[in-house]
Formats: C-alpha cells, sequence, structure tokens
C-alpha cells in the first residue's frame, strides 16, 4: 500500500512538472481585439485577427523570453493552435509584390499611346489613362506594403526580456478560422532555467 | 572552343550565384572574449535568413532580419535604414539587434545587439575572404522553416 502511494504520488509529481507547465506568478497579461479605427491594414485582416496584448511584469526581477517560447492560442472546440512563426506572418500579411510591374507602366503608356495616337488620334487620352491605371495601383500596393512592414516592426515584435514594473503592448496575429478564448506563451523564465507559462484571456471590448 | 566558352559561362553563373549574400561578424567586446561569425542570405525584397555560430563552441544562432523601411525609389538607395535582426540559439539564449543596412543592397553595415541578460553584440560585415579566416566550416546551411531555433 504504501509503495502505490508513494508510487502514485511520485508519478504525479513527476507528470506535474512535465506536462502541466506552473503558471509564472506576478505577471498580468490581458489580451483585447484590436479595433478596425487602430489597424486598418486590409491585407493583413484578410487572413488575421489582429489582437493587443498587454504584459505587465510585477515581479521585482525581470522576465526572460527563451528562443523555445511559443505562442499557443486555445480554443473552445478545438485543439490548441500554434502560432504561425514571424516569417510566416510575414509573408501572409503583405499586399501582392507589384512592384515588379512599375516598369511597364511608362514603357506601355508610350507605346499604347504612339500606337493609338498614330492610327486614331487620340494617343494622350489613352497613354494617360494606361498610366493611372497600371502606375497608380503598382504605387499604392507599394506603399501599403512598407507600412504593414512598419507596423510589424513597431508593435509586433515580443520583447525578449519583460522589465520589472514595466508595461508591454505587443500585436498578436491570429489566423482568421479560429475563434480563442485564451493565449499561452510557453517556456518564460527567470534564469532560462526553470520554464513557466503565461496565460492571457481574451477580452471582449 | 564554342562548347568551352558555355561550360565557362555556366561555371561562371554557378561560382557567383553560389554562397551568401553577407558574411558576418562580431567584434571582440570587452565582456568576454568570444567571436561570433555568420551569414545571412537575402529571401525577398525585405527579409532575410540568418546563420549565427560562436567560435569554438558549440552554440549556434538563426533567425531572420528585417529591413525596417524597404524602398523601391530610385533615389536614396543607398541610404541605410533600421534592420532588425533576431536570431534564437541551441542554448535558449535569444539575440535581438538593430542594423544599419543599405536599403538597395542589404548589405554594407553595422548593427548592435543584446540577449536576454543584456550582453552586448556588436556586428558589424565582412568579406568573403575575412569570413574564411574566421570559420571553422566554409559551408554554412540555413535552417528549414519549421526546423529554426526561434520558435516564435
Amino acid at each position: 500500500m504504501k509503495r502505490f502511494l508513494c508510487g502514485l504520488l511520485l508519478s504525479v509529481l513527476c507528470l506535474n512538472s512535465m506536462v502541466f507547465a506552473k503558471e509564472i506568478p506576478n505577471v498580468s497579461a490581458v489580451m483585447t481585439p484590436t479595433d478596425q479605427q487602430e489597424y486598418k491594414h486590409k491585407t493583413v485582416r484578410k487572413h488575421y485577427n489582429v489582437y493587443d496584448l498587454k504584459i505587465t511584469n510585477k515581479n521585482a526581477k525581470p522576465v526572460l523570453v527563451s528562443s523555445d517560447t511559443e505562442v499557443n492560442f486555445i480554443t473552445d472546440y478545438a485543439d490548441d493552435v500554434t502560432s504561425d512563426t514571424r516569417r510566416h506572418q510575414y509573408r501572409n500579411s503583405r499586399k501582392r509584390d507589384m512592384g515588379r510591374y512599375y516598369g511597364i507602366a511608362l514603357p506601355g503608356a508610350v507605346i499604347s499611346g504612339v500606337i493609338t495616337g498614330v492610327t486614331l488620334f487620340i494617343g494622350s487620352p489613352v497613354a494617360a489613362a494606361v498610366f493611372a491605371g497600371m502606375y497608380l495601383p503598382t504605387d499604392k500596393a507599394v506603399r501599403a506594403n512598407v507600412s504593414i512592414s512598419q507596423d510589424l516592426f513597431a508593435k509586433n515584435s515580443l520583447p525578449i526580456r519583460f522589465e520589472p514594473n514595466k508595461t508591454y503592448n505587443v500585436r498578436i496575429l491570429v489566423p482568421k478560422d479560429i475563434d480563442i478564448t485564451e493565449i499561452v506563451l510557453t517556456n518564460i523564465s527567470y534564469d532560462l532555467k526553470e520554464m513557466y507559462e503565461l496565460h492571457a484571456k481574451v477580452e471582449e471590448l | 572552343m564554342k562548347k568551352f566558352l558555355m561550360l565557362a559561362g555556366l561555371l561562371a553563373i554557378c561560382v557567383s550565384t553560389s554562397g551568401c549574400n553577407q558574411y558576418i561578424t562580431t567584434e571582440i567586446t570587452s565582456e568576454d572574449g568570444d567571436v561570433y561569425y555568420g551569414a545571412y542570405n537575402r529571401r525577398d525584397m525585405i527579409h532575410a535568413d540568418v546563420k549565427l555560430f560562436q567560435k569554438g563552441t558549440d552554440r549556434e544562432c538563426d533567425g531572420v532580419i528585417f529591413l525596417n523601411a524597404p524602398s523601391r525609389s530610385i533615389t536614396f538607395k543607398n541610404d541605410r535604414v533600421d534592420a532588425t535582426m533576431i536570431v534564437g540559439c541551441n542554448d535558449k539564449t535569444i539575440i535581438k539587434s538593430v542594423w544599419q543596412l543599405k536599403k538597395r543592397s542589404f548589405n554594407d553595415g553595422w548593427g548592435e545587439g543584446v540577449d536576454q541578460f543584456n550582453k552586448i553584440y556588436q556586428f558589424k560585415t565582412i568579406s568573403r575572404k575575412e569570413f574564411k579566416e574566421i570559420a571553422s566550416s566554409q559551408k554554412i546551411e540555413f535552417a528549414k522553416e519549421n526546423e529554426s531555433y526561434l520558435k516564435y
């Protein structure tokens, strides 16, 4: 009986430390959806729901993120989903790269202008139409890509170290097709040795 | 003769397209005498894959560099802009650094980074010749999509 109890206790302890990572104390985290006004990039919204994660470290010592840290999404109806990697998010969140067609706009306009100008005497309006139709959308796409990537730079990366008594805002991109209730940051710690988890509930606005 | 010329041409193309875009190293900082070396390979207008090794140890890191202000304008292409490099290492540390790189060519610059313990790393770009002097193995293999040390 004693042996059995000991075994049970030991296995519970082992399992506990193996499977259920402890939650990190004194760190509060809240996740709220970012509203449409604040984040307007349609290309990103097509693939992702955008959330703001606010993390405050109330410990006296800094909390460290490790390279094993993953962002997991918890849903009500399905298994946990691991977040896309930065690389993937970045690729998905770009408008189609139209920059390569820049060079077609001007010569295209000139050629079509000349041809129709010679034959039908309406060269310049056609050329103007071709130019406006090709150059302007290309330009818009390139500008949108630049502002998306600058935004990803400014807000989207998780800090590697949460200083004590400081609040950090991180933008989290959640795939469109899942409906999340909670987010979990795994493998965060004080010294990169004993690993903890950080849970953040999603609050509706 | 024609065949030989074609072969020589093909060989020249192979040689010029092999290898990495840019080789990097750390300057020896006063904190410790460790030297890091590595390279990055550009993937598109804005991002590149990075690989970093610590000389004399098993520590290695990989991750990505993002250019902050991509540009297709014809002017100011030689201006330097911020680029963020995030690499995760096999000893669980992350190094996050800010580079100053040329917009057009994505190379020829310098950077400074910190890890979680606020240790400072000074990076700079080097030529292939200098890289050969530092590196123990000449070939660098970049991590595949899901095998990176950097999980997120």
